[in-house]
């Protein structure tokens, strides 16, 4: 019980990290990526993967950081070179990353069946130092993603979100600055693949499916929590964002036992999504 | 310095919205020069800047920047010589940035920091209040932390002006910056874009609806009319030319605030 909290606790964590992807691309870029999905997947399998195979976590997670980084640079450069809208770029990339994510989740099938116990080979951790590795990894990336995007290179692309003619003209490189933003983001969605795959102890071709509207409801949530006007404010909105969210949906399907059964996440997540969409919209007109 | 070569733009060629713009455009302007482009609404002057900023491209005609081209150049880089104040002010300013950092943005040209470093440390902070005190417009150094998209027209438009001087850029390009404000912060905004134009010496080619303003603080006046340039006078003769007969030889209808006087 106790284990399940703590749990709970870091993958709420982990899931505020894509809850900043999320904040990055549609609030600062002004983009719809959906490469998010399959940056959570690819990165988590490569960690399980990784781990499987008997290499060091840090360099297990530091691989799914960079695999991240090149699933949203393929993204940019289809936006940038051939010219194509931001999210059919995504839906491409995504569609694409397919075909690796069933391959490395195949070969974690055989490196399981081969070590043969499957909970133990991946997560040797106990739920407390799992959830204090969590937190050390999160709060180091939200300094990081805090320092960034108070720089020029954050303002930069908070102008890229103004519109191109405007970046250009500012003399900002835009093309560039979508290349920095989408690789970060999706390095972001990726390490919080990683620590999914870390706390749950398992991983599947599955397990990013969702992903995207998980972080867009956290950016909501947060959004309606703090209403920050702040960087500072905006992250922290997706960490309290992602927090509600999650203990909300635990709650309601609480492992099959509760309420309802896991199935009804989806509905429920939609059926929330509207009823902020609605309140916020509500708020908008009254000014 | 700067050289209009053989301008030619057409809208929607080949079909039957077919427009000609501009219709060979050639004209050059000395550094430091303030040029003021007159002409009637649909006369090309709007086009003619958004050409030299590098928003729309040309059919055919080239434009040359201290002897280099720079027709083809992309917009980035021509940002660095020409900076647009349009009548649309999101050309110039980040709506979604505040003022001190629309200013951040600018100094990065001088001085480009490392990607953890913060855009804005105490000192720029100060140095940027200075700079808009000494502007001295409507109290704009109060307004440092407001988002930009809250501010009112003339506050960007003056901003729009400040990042093109801190930029360090050759050439401002003004189109009807001040149309559609009261006459108040009309007046104001013109005064704050004479001071700017003479203390800082900056090649200006401007199409402003004031008539008196345009030939007062231009050094030549150049008349456009269906696309072609009609007149082009600097020096001795534009001292000689007065607003009313400009405006009566060459068919100019005056803005709506000169016609009630």
């Amino acid at each position: 019980m106790l284990n399940c909290v703590f749990d709970i606790f870091s993958l709420a964590l982990a899931f505020s990290l894509i809850g900043l992807n999320v904040y990055l691309s549609t609030k600062i870029l002004n983009v719809v990526d959906l490469t998010c999905d399959a940056s959570v997947t690819m990165g988590g399998c490569t960690y399980g993967v990784l781990i499987l195979g008997g290499v060091n976590p840090l360099i297990a997670i530091l691989c799914a950081l960079v695999v991240g980084i090149v699933a949203g640079f393929v993204t940019s450069s289809l936006v940038t070179h051939i010219g194509i809208e931001p999210v059919f770029a995504s839906i491409i990339t995504l569609t694409a990353l397919q075909t690796f994510i069933i391959k490395l989740s195949s070969i974690g099938k055989i490196l399981l069946d081969n070590l043969g116990e499957s909970k133990s080979a991946l997560s040797m951790l106990s739920s407390v130092e799992n959830s204090i590795i969590t937190i050390i990894i999160v709060t180091v990336i939200c300094l990081i993603f805090f320092r960034i995007m108070n720089s020029e290179y954050g303002l930069a692309m908070r102008v890229y979100g103004d519109g191109k003619i405007i970046s250009e003209s500012l003399g900002i490189n835009s093309n560039q600055m979508l290349w920095v933003g989408l690789g970060l983001g999706n390095a972001l969605s990726a390490i919080a693949g990683a620590l999914i795959v870390q706390i749950s102890g398992k991983f599947c071709a599955t397990m990013g499916n969702g992903s995207l509207v998980f972080g867009l409801a956290a950016v909501i949530i947060g959004d309606k929590i703090i209403s920050p006007k702040t960087i500072r404010g905006s992250i922290l909105g997706c960490l309290a964002g992602a927090f509600v969210y999650k203990i909300l949906i635990d709650t309601i399907t609480w492992g099959n036992s509760g309420v309802l059964g896991s199935e009804y996440n989806s509905i429920i997540t939609a059926i929330m999504l509207i009823f902020l969409m609605a309140s916020i919209r509500e708020k908008d007109r009254r000014g | 310095m700067i050289r209009v070569e053989d301008l030619f733009i057409v809208f929607f060629p080949g079909s039957a919205l077919e427009r000609i713009a501009l219709r060979g455009i050639n004209f050059a302007i000395q550094k430091g020069e303030v040029v003021s482009i007159l002409g009637n609404n649909g006369s090309g002057r709007t086009t003619l800047l958004k050409f030299i900023a590098g928003h729309i491209q040309a059919n055919f005609g080239r434009l040359w920047v201290d002897k280099v081209d720079v027709t083809s150049q992309k917009l980035s880089e021509r940002s660095k010589i020409f900076s647009p104040i349009f009548y649309d002010h999101n050309t110039g300013t980040a709506g979604n940035l505040t003022i001190a950092e629309n200013l951040a943005i600018a100094t990065m040209h001088h001085q480009s920091k490392s990607i953890i470093e913060p855009a804005i440390s105490p000192e720029t902070r100060e140095m940027f209040i200075q700079q808009l005190h000494d502007l001295d417009f409507m109290g704009m150094e109060e307004l440092i932390d407001e988002k930009v998209c809250n501010l009112s027209r003339p506050y960007r438009q003056v901003l729009a002006m400040l990042i093109a001087v801190i930029k360090g850029v050759k050439v401002l390009l003004i189109d009807e910056h001040s149309t559609g404000l009261d006459k108040e912060s009309s007046i104001a905004l013109l005064e704050t874009t004479e001071k700017i134009i003479k203390s800082q010496k900056i090649t200006t080619i401007m199409a402003i609806n004031d008539p008196k303003f345009a030939l007062e603080v231009a050094d030549k006046v150049i008349v456009l009319s269906h696309g072609q340039i009609v007149l082009d006078i600097s020096g001795e003769e534009k001292k000689n030319t007065s607003v009313e007969s400009l405006f009566t030889s060459y068919n100019i209808i005056p803005p709506l605030k000169e016609m009630q006087k």
